[in-house]
């Protein structure tokens, strides 16, 4: 398919996912008030608090959750050459569910509990990069550390959970699943600090192109692959932390979004990595609204929506497509 | 003054040399043949001469200057390498992957120029890819790849052109082709080969000179005529031959001597 017209169809799907959000939530209002809000900021009236307070910020947050955890889905696909690698593969989700855990056992909520999350990310993120780099960052090391350290968290989780009271228990395994609903204070300003990190990815197309072909043919076309990679690495790896301080661990969408956006782009990065961010933003925004919506006034947890989505997608995608094209 | 000088070069892995105290030079244009039995270092050579090794002691002299002290990408704009083994390469289409091939030439953010896609075009059409550019390479079979993994390496305009084993897993026909190829690239367009081949018959009609690798040290090095001899072969590969001469192009060709065919000869007669 025409490359331009993937990335139309994309910036339309986002633009048509945020009008719904917009206009359908878990409190329905008459469109008519909603459109009056929207165009007057600071209007006083449940309309304008709903559209500027509420649904704005929120659909801020599930865009730039989705498109950050898809790019780095491409990204984490790109470097690790492996089709099944997703922001998590690293294990910075086993860190930030520790963090986010130990939090909840301490009655820490709001700023100072996605910062604690947002610690555990980090400290997974430093001892797998750091044991990789001491193996020239080989992605098969890459891979074990992530994977071990995944592992070594969520032990640690478990071993929590026997000990802590059932009420807890239930919060945490919430928080797992992933959830925009009740972002704290000061999110959009941690989203809006890992905007440049994200957007620096689209510069970075031709290397992500290079080392998908592998470390050494991309040396052989005069990458410096290690140096690359650890910028690459080390950004995708903070950007999923913040994502997953701020939302949990949103199952998925770093995974199933790239594989779609290939399927229409094919593997070229320099429309792959736009292409995802539309994508991914387009669909978490779509899912959380669903996840308002479906039992309302109750509200699903949106890892909810997006796993059963995205796997279903994927059943249909991997039955679809050629075998040489998986991957 | 050579195109690449190799000096007392000593390589391998984990502090253990493979090749040992190496010393050699490749002249500007022809095909240098690489051979040796296997474990003998040739694959450990090339990648240190790729730049992927470093050499523990030694050095490695491109037109005068060590190639420890170049960019990479400048390395990269004058030698290409088209190594042995390939994983299944990701969903690119033939064009998109042989592009990657001009990337050294052009900055992170410039775009192809019309030169760069003149180039493309031209390789893609020199190795019979021009009706392949929209397929997947990787839904390639062997022959297909092996083409389009040369045309990248092609379209990289290198001086220098490394290959191990270019025709491993191909049929006759594609070996012949892609010989053919380089050889003709390498009398026209000034294109020097350094080339790995398992196969001796191959190395003596293709290569203008060969070197024969053992144990990590050059055994033997010249003209294929002077160098593929019944006693170095049988000394080096420990394996019974003939050598006699091809009929048409005069070139030597070894012939090997199974066991079990002496056996049935002598029975028969």
């Amino acid at each position: 398919m025409n490359r331009g017209l993937v990335f139309l169809i994309l910036l339309a799907f986002l633009l048509a996912a945020v009008a719904l959000g917009l206009f359908t939530g878990g409190m329905q209002l008459p469109p008519g008030e909603i459109a009056r809000a929207l165009f007057r900021p600071g209007s006083d009236g449940i309309a304008g608090t709903l559209v500027w307070e509420l649904r704005l910020p929120r659909i801020f947050m599930a865009g730039m959750v989705g498109s950050a955890l898809a790019v780095c889905g491409v990204v984490f696909q790109a470097i690790l050459r492996n089709p099944l690698a997703e922001p998590y593969t690293l294990g910075v989700s086993g860190g930030g569910s520790l963090g986010a855990v130990i939090a909840i056992l301490l009655g820490i909520s709001g700023l100072p509990m996605v910062l604690i999350c947002f610690a555990g990310c980090c400290l997974s993120i430093g001892v797998v990069l750091g044991a990789a780099s001491l193996k020239g960052f080989s992605n098969s090391m890459l891979i074990l550390a992530g994977i071990i350290m995944s592992f070594l968290f969520s032990s640690v989780v478990m071993f929590i959970f026997a000990v802590a009271s059932s009420r807890e228990v239930h919060s945490s395994i919430l928080w797992l699943m992933g959830s925009l609903s009740a972002p704290p204070a000061g999110s959009v300003k941690m989203l809006l600090m890992i905007l440049p990190v994200m957007l620096s990815l689209l510069f970075f197309a031709r290397d992500l192109n290079l080392l998908s072909l592998g470390d050494e043919p991309s040396y052989h076309l005069g990458l410096d692959a290690k140096r690359t990679k650890t910028y690459l690495l080390l950004g995708a790896s903070l950007i999923t932390g913040v994502c997953v301080a701020l939302s949990g661990i949103i199952a998925f969408i770093g995974l199933v979004v790239p594989h779609a956006v290939r399927g229409m782009t094919g593997a070229d990065h320099h429309s792959l990595v736009p292409c995802s961010m539309l994508a991914g933003g387009g669909f978490l925004i779509l899912s959380d609204t669903l996840s308002q919506v479906i039992i309302r006034p109750l509200e699903l947890p949106v890892g909810v929506i997006t796993g059963m989505v995205g796997g279903l997608f994927f059943v249909i995608y991997l039955l679809k497509a050629r075998p040489a094209e998986v991957s | 003054m050579d195109l690449l000088s190799v000096q007392h070069v000593t390589a391998g892995y984990e502090r253990k040399p493979v090749i040992r105290d190496i010393t050699f030079s490749i002249p500007f244009h022809g095909i240098m043949g690489v051979i040796g039995p296997n474990g003998a270092g040739k694959t450990t050579l090339f990648r240190t001469i790729g730049r992927i090794l470093r050499p523990m002691d030694g050095k490695i002299l491109y037109c005068g200057r060590d190639i420890a002290g170049m960019a990479r990408r400048e390395f990269a704009r004058k030698v290409a390498v088209i190594p042995q083994f390939r994983s299944v390469p990701p969903p690119f289409t033939v064009e998109e992957f042989v592009s990657l091939g001009r990337y050294p030439h052009r900055g992170r953010l410039s775009p192809f120029t019309r030169e760069d896609r003149r180039i493309i075009a031209e390789n893609l059409s020199l190795l019979g890819l021009t009706d392949f550019r929209d397929r997947k390479v990787s839904a390639l079979s062997g022959g297909e790849l092996q083409r389009v993994v040369l045309a990248q390496g092609l379209v990289q305009k290198p001086e220098l052109l490394l290959m191990d084993e270019p025709t491993a897993h191909l049929d006759i026909t594609h070996k012949i082709r892609v010989l053919d190829l380089v050889g003709s690239l390498s009398e026209q367009a000034g294109l020097t080969v350094l080339i790995i081949l398992h196969d001796l018959n191959l190395a003596g009609a293709y290569c203008d000179r060969v070197l024969i690798l053992k144990d990590g040290e050059i055994h033997s090095s010249g003209a294929p005529g002077s160098v593929l001899t019944q006693g170095t072969i049988e000394e080096v590969y420990h394996t019974p031959v003939r050598v006699g001469n091809n009929p048409v192009t005069a070139k030597p060709h070894i012939y090997f001597l199974p066991q079990a065919g002496t056996a049935a000869d002598a029975a028969g007669e």
